[in-house]
C-alpha cells in the first residue's frame, strides 16, 4: 500500500509540474549574438518574415511569390544599407534606392562613389508587385525577366555584384567587398544564420543582398485592394475594363484610358509587363543603345526595358536617363510627343507613323488620378526593409 | 494471420516520411498479468505511417488483481525533402523527428466469472517530449504530460490472447523551445498546438497475441479518434509487433501457462 501511495505521489507532482500552461519559447538568435549586433543595429529578436503573399489578382494569374530565406534576407537588409560596402564608404545601396521614394532616386542619374556619375536613371525597386516573382528565379530560367534597363543580367545576385564593382556605383572589387564585411563584428552572426557558419564570401554577400532584393515588391496599393475585390467578386476572373467599386469616378476613368493605350506594354495587373523591352519613342535617334549595346542587334538598339509602373507617382525623374520630371510630361510625351524610331513598340505607331493619343485635360487629370492609386504605403513604410544600423 | 502479419510487416517497411510529427499515440497497455506476483515485460517494435520505433510495456501485480504499469516509448524517423520555394537554387534538406514517453499507471482488474476474460481500468500520467530538426539544425523541442483513464478488455485462450481497450488522455504542452525560422508550416502547427495546449484524446486499441509459451507474440493496433489530428502535427495510429513474456516472482516453478483467471474464480 505504500507503494501505491508513493505512486499516488507521483501523479500529484506530475500534476503540478504541467498544470501550470507555459509559452513556448521561440528562439533566433543566442543571446550574446543578440547583444553583439543590438550594438551596431536595430533588429527585432525575432526576425520578420520575407516571403511575400500575393493577392489573388496576381498569383490567380500565375504570378508565384517564392520562399524567401528569413536569414539571408535579413543579413541582406543590413548590407542594402552598409555604406562600408563602398570603395570611399559614403555609398550603399540604398544612397540610390530610397525606400521613401519607391527605392529610386531623384536625381536623374544617381551619383556613385566620388560623385561619379553613371549613365541612367536608377530603377524603381518598388515597381514591381514581387522581384522574386517577377524577374522569375533560376527556376524558370529562359522565362525569367531579365534586369537593368538594358535586360543584362540575369538574376538578383549577378545584378548585384555588377552594381557593388561598377566603378561610377560602388567601385568595390569581391576581395575587397568581402574584407569590408569582415571588418564589422556583427556580421559574423548574421552569416551563421544564413548560411551555417561564419565564412564569408563574396558569392554569399551577393547571395543574401538577392535575397533581400527579391524579398522587395509592392503589392497593396488602393488599385490591388480594388482588383483583388473584383477578383474575389467574379467567379471567372477579372475583367481590367470594368469599373472597379473601391475607385473613384475619376480614377476609374483613367484606369480606362490606361488599360486602352498602355497596358498592352505595361500590363494590366502591373504584375508581369505584357513587353519585356521595346522602344516608346523618345528620341529619333538614340545614343544609349539599350539591350541593342548588349547584344548588338540593329532589332534592339534604342529599346528598353519595359518598367512596370507600381508607386510611379514616387519615383520620378522618369525613363532609363531621367529625362521627365514629372508624370506630367511622361503623359504629355504618350499624348503628343512619340517620335519615330525604327524600333519604335508597334503599340505606339501605325506604320511609320507614331500614334498620337490626344489626351484632353481631364483625361490627363485622370490617368494622374489613377497613377496615384498605384501608391503603396504599406510597402514604403515597411520597417522589414528599412534601415538597421544604428 | 501470417497474411496479416505480413501485411503489417510489410506497411511498417514500406512507410515513407515527409512530414513532422509533434505527438504519436503510444500502444494501449492491456494487461498481461492476472495472477499476484507476476511481473510482465513487453517489447516492441513500432510503426505508424512515418514513424519507427520501440516500446518497452511491464506490468507487476502486488496485490491479486491490482497491478501497477510503466511503459516506455521512443520513436524517430527521418525524410530528405526537396525545398523547391527556395530561391535560387532548390536545396534538399534531412529532416528528422523524435519522441519519447515514459508513464506510470495503476490498474484494478475484475475477472469475469466463468469465462478466460478480465475487464480492467487503469489510469496513469507521463511525461514525453518530441524533438523535430529541420535543415540547418534548427530545431523545435515540445515537451507534454499526458494522463490517461483506459477501461479494457481481454480475453485468454489456450493458443491466443486478444483484447480491446479505449484511452481516454488528457494531453498538456507545457513547454517548448522553438527555433522561430524552422519552416513556415511548421511554425504554423507548432502555435495551433501552443494556442490550444490541452487536448483530449480518445484511441482505441486491439491486440491480439499467439503463444508459444514461454513467450507470446502479439499484433498490437492503436487508433486515435481525435478528428483532424494532422491540425496539430498528431500522428493517428501506432502499429506494433511484440514479444511478451510473464514472469512468475513468488512462484517460480510454476509454469507461465498458469495464467487462468477463471479456474481460481470457479474454485471460490
Ligand atoms: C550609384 C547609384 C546606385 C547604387 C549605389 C546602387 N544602384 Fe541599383 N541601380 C542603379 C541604376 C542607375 C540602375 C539602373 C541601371 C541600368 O539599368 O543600367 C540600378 C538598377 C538596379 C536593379 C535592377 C532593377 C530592375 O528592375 O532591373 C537592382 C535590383 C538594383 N539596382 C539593386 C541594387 C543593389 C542591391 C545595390 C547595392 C548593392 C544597388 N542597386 C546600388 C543605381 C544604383
Ligand atoms: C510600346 C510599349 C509601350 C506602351 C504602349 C507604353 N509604354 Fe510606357 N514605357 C515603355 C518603355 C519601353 C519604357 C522605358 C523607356 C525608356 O526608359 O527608354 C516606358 C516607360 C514609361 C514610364 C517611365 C517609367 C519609369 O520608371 O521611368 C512611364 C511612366 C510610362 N512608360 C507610362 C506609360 C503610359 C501612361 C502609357 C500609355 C499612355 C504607356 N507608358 C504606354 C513602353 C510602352
Amino acid at each position: 500500500m505504500k507503494k501505491l501511495l508513493a505512486l499516488s505521489g507521483f501523479f500529484a507532482t506530475l500534476l503540478f509540474a504541467s498544470s501550470c500552461k507555459e509559452e513556448f519559447d521561440y528562439v533566433y538568435y543566442t543571446p550574446e549574438d543578440y547583444s553583439l549586433i543590438s550594438q551596431h543595429l536595430n533588429l527585432p529578436e525575432l526576425p520578420p518574415k520575407y516571403t511575400a503573399q500575393l493577392p489573388m489578382h496576381l498569383s490567380g494569374t500565375g504570378l508565384f511569390a517564392p520562399e524567401i530565406s528569413t536569414e539571408e534576407a535579413t543579413l541582406g537588409r543590413v548590407l542594402f544599407y552598409d555604406k562600408n560596402l563602398s570603395s570611399d564608404k559614403t555609398i550603399n545601396c540604398a544612397s540610390c534606392h530610397k525606400q521613401e521614394l519607391g527605392f529610386a532616386d531623384n536625381k536623374a542619374v544617381s551619383p556613385g562613389v566620388e560623385s561619379r556619375a553613371g549613365q541612367r536613371n536608377a530603377i524603381a525597386l518598388s515597381s514591381v508587385a514581387n522581384f522574386a516573382a517577377y524577374y522569375g528565379t533560376d527556376l524558370n530560367g529562359s522565362g525569367a525577366i531579365p534586369f537593368f534597363w538594358d535586360n543584362r543580367a540575369n538574376t538578383a545576385s549577378q545584378q548585384n555584384l555588377e552594381t557593388m564593382a561598377n566603378p561610377v556605383e560602388m567601385n568595390m572589387k569581391p576581395h575587397e567587398i568581402k574584407a569590408a564585411v569582415e571588418a564589422q563584428a556583427y556580421y559574423k552572426p548574421l552569416f551563421k544564420k544564413a548560411f551555417g557558419n561564419e565564412e564569408i564570401t563574396a558569392q554569399r554577400i551577393s547571395q543574401a543582398l538577392a535575397s533581400f532584393v527579391n524579398a522587395m515588391g509592392s503589392y497593396q496599393s488602393r488599385f490591388d485592394a480594388a482588383a483583388n475585390a473584383a477578383f474575389n467578386n467574379n467567379q471567372f476572373g477579372i475583367d481590367y475594363h470594368q469599373q472597379f467599386l473601391n475607385l473613384s469616378t475619376l480614377e476609374n476613368r483613367g484606369k480606362a484610358l490606361y488599360m486602352a493605350n498602355c497596358a498592352s506594354c505595361h500590363s494590366q495587373n502591373f504584375g508581369r509587363p505584357m513587353k519585356v523591352y521595346s522602344n516608346n519613342g523618345l528620341d529619333e535617334t538614340t545614343v544609349d543603345q539599350g539591350v541593342g549595346g548588349i547584344t548588338g542587334f540593329a532589332s534592339q538598339k534604342g529599346v528598353f526595358k519595359v518598367p512596370t509602373l507600381r508607386n510611379i507617382a514616387l519615383t520620378a525623374p522618369y525613363m532609363h536617363d531621367g529625362r521627365f520630371k514629372t508624370l506630367s510630361e511622361v503623359i504629355d510625351h504618350y499624348s503628343t510627343g512619340i517620335k519615330f524610331h525604327p524600333n519604335l513598340g508597334e503599340e505606339l505607331r501605325q506604320g511609320n507613323q507614331p500614334i498620337k493619343m490626344q489626351f484632353s485635360s481631364e483625361d490627363k487629370e485622370a490617368l494622374l488620378a489613377f497613377f496615384n492609386t498605384l501608391t503603396d504605403d504599406v510597402f514604403l513604410q515597411d520597417e522589414r526593409f528599412s534601415d538597421p544600423h544604428k | 494471420m501470417k497474411k496479416f502479419l505480413f501485411l503489417l510487416l510489410s506497411h511498417l517497411i514500406l512507410v515513407s516520411c515527409s512530414q513532422h510529427y509533434y505527438y504519436a499515440p503510444n500502444t494501449l497497455h492491456l494487461p498481461a498479468v492476472s495472477q499476484k506476483g507476476q511481473i510482465s515485460i513487453e517489447a516492441s517494435l513500432n510503426g505508424s505511417s512515418q514513424i519507427r520505433g520501440t516500446e518497452v510495456r511491464s506490468a507487476w501485480m502486488p496485490a491479486q488483481n491490482v497491478s501497477v504499469m510503466a511503459n516506455l516509448m521512443y520513436l524517430s524517423g527521418s525524410f530528405e525533402q526537396t525545398n523547391f520555394f527556395v530561391f535560387p537554387t532548390p536545396p534538399t534538406e534531412l529532416h528528422t523527428g523524435s519522441g519519447h514517453l515514459l508513464e506510470l499507471g495503476l490498474s484494478k482488474h475484475f475477472p469475469l466469472s466463468n469465462t478466460n476474460s478480465v475487464f480492467s481500468i487503469t489510469s496513469g500520467a507521463g511525461l514525453g517530449r518530441s524533438i523535430n530538426t529541420f535543415d540547418k539544425q534548427r530545431k523545435a523541442e515540445l515537451n507534454f504530460s499526458r494522463y490517461f483513464v483506459q477501461p479494457a478488455f481481454m480475453s485468454y485462450g489456450k493458443m491466443a490472447n486478444v483484447g480491446v481497450g479505449f484511452r481516454f488522455s488528457y494531453l498538456n504542452f507545457y513547454g517548448g523551445t522553438i527555433d522561430y525560422t524552422i519552416n513556415e508550416s511548421d511554425l504554423y502547427t507548432i502555435k495551433n498546438i501552443e494556442q490550444k495546449a490541452h487536448f483530449l484524446l480518445p484511441d482505441v486499441g486491439f491486440t491480439a497475441g499467439v503463444r508459444f509459451d514461454p513467450i507470446e507474440i502479439r499484433c498490437n493496433i492503436t487508433l486515435g479518434l481525435m478528428p483532424q489530428p494532422y491540425q496539430f502535427g498528431f500522428s493517428n495510429h501506432n502499429l506494433s509487433i511484440s514479444a511478451l513474456t510473464v514472469l512468475d516472482a513468488e512462484q517460480s516453478n510454476k509454469k507461465y501457462t498458469k495464467r487462468k483467471i477463471s479456474k481460481k474464480k470457479k474454485r471460490k
